[in-house]
Formats: structure tokens, sequence, C-alpha cells
């Protein structure tokens, strides 16, 4: 059996090709790669990162939830997600994470919700106190949730780029985006920025 | 400083209180702030407390355990600190007088008010409030959940006590409302409600504290949209004292405390400053 001199079409790399932005390529990349990298840890490790050793993670004190991690990320949705400390939260009735203050009953109607893709579940743990569960696969990373809960609760529900998603660019959009310098390399031993205290 | 919501606007004829002095703390984390004999000022912060004459001019400093959370002053003029689940009594020489047990792992002290027949004391972390005598022995747990009462609802440690008329008023920051409970802890009267409107209390947990006025009026404190209010002991809005335009961004956690004069003490932990209001006249 003759050998490869070339790589067959099926084997070829992909590329970009005219009318594919580099988003659209690393998407694809990305979609392949889930398969096989099977999240966490080993993800960041399987994406062999420029800066060896290192991804980019947002510092959660600098944050300013100014809504650029939704648009400027190459991942559409972006790879920053909404996170929850339960630790830290209240458990709030009225959650301000959550709701807007339309004072409609505190119920859950879509023109009291402050989440633009519904990705907050409201699950009742005894009265008057509620537990605020995050649908990632819908959070897009938006941080408007994140802002009524900085503002006027604990600061519970904070934006992270979550590793199992994101691809590590070596210059990251939303680092460059980023008005508060909230975004730089960290450790893939301490990938995350996680909150311990209440605000 | 805006969610997706619009900030009601603050109507300028509704803000009757004038700042007419600002104290620089020079703390890196003040925390607690009390009026002692003579209108004399105590801020605690950091590991001390100070002490400035009501012009604002520092007078002297005591050394404190780290960590200050609140303070109050005795009617011996015995300080009452209290940081996280524990008081500690110093003589006005800076001298540890007595230092009480723990109340518990799960205790976080928010709140004390002395008066010559108990101290109670607010903890956040056990969501109760604790009538002690002066020697630390504990008389009484009171606001507990029960008998048609729904206990202290605290999102964030955010709870201060206050002695009145024989019994004492509380915040409760999750229900949106001040309560007046007899000595025994019987709820008697409550006003308050949720709303960003300036005659509401706003977001998840407010108001994060309250002192009382000379008369019996009642000045509260809310984060998130800080504004520091006058209401009249039946819970009507008589003025706003200071607008959310006086702080920055971040601003949570202002304590307060009255002085004889009737002027409002604001002791601001961002800026770390203390802001004395005065009625305009």
């Amino acid at each position: 059996m003759a050998g490869k001199l070339l790589p067959m079409v099926d084997d070829a790399p992909e590329q970009p090709q005219a009318g594919r932005t580099r988003r659209d390529f690393l998407l694809a990349g990305v979609r392949t790669g889930s398969v096989v990298a099977a999240g966490g840890l080993l993800t960041i490790l399987a994406k062999a990162p420029a800066a060896a050793g290192t991804v980019w993670q947002i510092d959660p004190d600098k944050c300013t939830q100014c809504g650029l991690c939704a648009t400027n990320c190459v991942l559409q949705p972006s790879a920053v997600k909404c996170v929850h400390t339960y630790a830290m939260c209240g458990y709030c009735k009225l959650c301000f994470g959550l709701l807007k203050d339309k004072r409609t009953g505190n119920t859950l109607s879509v023109e009291n919700s402050r989440c633009p893709t519904d990705a907050i579940k409201r699950v009742f743990v005894e009265d008057p106190y509620y537990e605020m569960h995050i649908e990632e696969n819908l959070c897009i990373g938006c941080g408007i949730c994140v802002k009524g809960c900085t503002r006027f609760g604990n600061g519970s529900m904070y934006l992270q780029i979550r590793h199992d998603r994101c691809v590590n660019c070596n210059e990251c959009g939303i680092a460059r985006a980023c008005p508060a310098g909230a975004i730089s390399r960290v450790s893939v031993k301490t990938p995350y920025k996680l909150k311990t205290r209440r605000a | 400083m805006v969610v997706t919501d619009a900030d009601p606007p603050i109507d300028p004829a509704l803000v009757k209180f004038r700042t007419v002095g600002v104290i620089e703390t020079g703390m890196a984390a003040p925390s607690g702030i009390a009026v002692a004999a003579n209108d004399a000022i105590l801020v605690a912060g950091d590991a001390e407390v100070r002490s400035y004459a009501p012009d604002g001019k520092q007078q002297g400093s005591i050394a404190v355990a780290p960590r200050p959370a609140c303070l109050a002053v005795g009617p011996d003029g015995a300080v009452y600190v209290a940081a996280a689940d524990r008081v500690r009594i110093y003589g006005g020489d800076g001298a540890l007088r007595s230092e009480w047990p723990s109340l518990g792992d799960r205790a976080e002290l928010t709140g004390l008010s002395v008066s010559r027949d108990d101290v109670l004391l607010a903890d956040a972390g056990g969501r109760r409030v604790l009538r002690c005598d002066h020697a630390g022995r504990e008389l009484a747990t009171l606001c507990g959940k029960g008998g048609g009462y729904p206990g202290l609802l605290l999102p964030s440690a955010y709870l201060t006590v206050r002695h009145f008329e024989g019994g004492f008023c509380v915040n409760n920051p999750g229900l949106h409302r001040i309560e007046r409970h007899a000595a025994d802890g019987k709820l008697t009267s409550s006003f308050g409600a949720e709303g960003l409107e300036v005659e509401r209390f706003c977001g998840c947990c407010n108001p994060t504290d309250f002192a009382l006025l000379p008369g019996g009026s009642v000045v509260t404190v809310e984060k998130g949209l800080v504004r520091i209010k006058e209401y009249s002991r039946e819970g009507r809005l008589l003025c706003v004292v200071a607008a959310p335009s006086e702080f920055v961004d971040g601003t949570a956690g202002v304590a307060l405390a009255v002085d004889g004069r009737g002027r409002v003490l604001a002791l601001d932990p961002k800026k770390k400053v203390v802001r004395i209001y005065e009625r305009k006249a």
C-alpha cells in the first residue's frame, strides 16, 4: 500500500476561506476539538496555549460588566459565562440579578426578567428563599445579571471565562476590548478567579 | 451607575440637609461610627477607635482588636466594640475592661446598642438579636422566626439594632422595612416597602443601616442606589439627607450615627470619610 506524500482532501487542515471570518474558523475548530477534549484542565492543556501554562481569566473585582465580553469573544456565544457562588448568595426572592424592578409581584414574567436569553432559572427553596441556577448553554456573558447582583445584591453572580469553551487565543479579543483591564493571563493551575467573600 | 432601569431622579427640593464637614479617617477599612458624650465622634476601623471633636478635629485614639465591625458607647463612657463573634469593652484610656466569650462560629456581629439596663447585639450571622447584661451574659434571644413573625431576612450581613422607647428598632433588609419591637421581642410596628422610588427601599436587601434622630424620626441608608433619607416615626418620607450623586460606584455598608444636635453622621467606607450633615435652615 502506497504511502501518502500529500494529504488527501479529507485530511487537509482547515484553512480560512474567502467569506469566512476568523471567528468561523475557530468555531469549527472548537466544535471538532470539543469532541476530543473532555473539558476542564485537560481541555486547557490540549489547546497548547501560546503563552505556555497560562490561560485568560477575568478578575471579578475589576470587572465593570460593560457587556463587551458578549460581543468581542471570537466564539459566539462567548466563552464568558455567568457563574454563581452559592455560598455568597442571599437566595433572595427579589433577585436583582434576575428581575428588574417592575414590581409586578416578583413574578418571572417576561417583562420582569433581566436576562435577555432567559438563562437564569429560579428554584424555590423555602419561603421566602430561592436558588438561582445559570443555564450555561443559554448564557451569552452579557453581564446584565452580574451588574444587578453586584449593585443591589451580594455580588454572588460574576463573569468567568469557561475553559471548556475558551480557545485561548494568543491575543484575547475581550482582553483587548476590556475597559477595566480586568482580563489577564493566569496559571493553568489556578484557571479561575472565584469569589469567596460577600459584597 | 445604572443597571438597566433608569434610576429615579431625586427632587432637589427633597434634600433638606447639607454637608457641613468631612472627616478624612485615613483608615484602610473604617467600619463603624458612634457618638459619645459631648457629641464626640468615634470611628472604628483597622485596629483602633479614633475620637473626633464635633468639628471633625481628631482628639485621640485607642487600640482595639483587629477588624472591628461596629461600636457603641455605654452610659459610663465605656466603648463597646464588636468584632466577628465577640464584644470587647474598653475604657476611655484604651484599657481593655472585659472581653465577652465567643457567641459561636456562626455569629457575625454587625450592630450593638447599649443602655443602662442592657446591651443589644445584632447578630447577622445568627439572624437574631441578643439581649445581654453588661457582663456579657445572654438574657434573651429575640427576633427569631415564629408566632407569625417571619424572622430577620438577611441576604447580606447588614443588621443594626437600636434601643427605642423601652423596646428596640431593627432593620429587616430582606423585607425592606424598619421594625419596632417591644422589650420582649414582640413586633409592634414596621414601615417600608420595596422599590426604586425615593420613598421606598431599593434592591433585594435594604436598608442596610439606620439611626434614630432626637424626636424619633428614622434616618436610613441603602446600598446599590445609595440614599440617606429621613422618615417620620410612622414611616412617612420626610426628606433626603444625601442623594446617590454623593457616592461613588461600589459604595456599600455606609454606617450612620446621629449626634445630640440632630446632625447626621455617615461613614462612607468606600471613600473612607465621615460626612457630617446638618439640617438646612
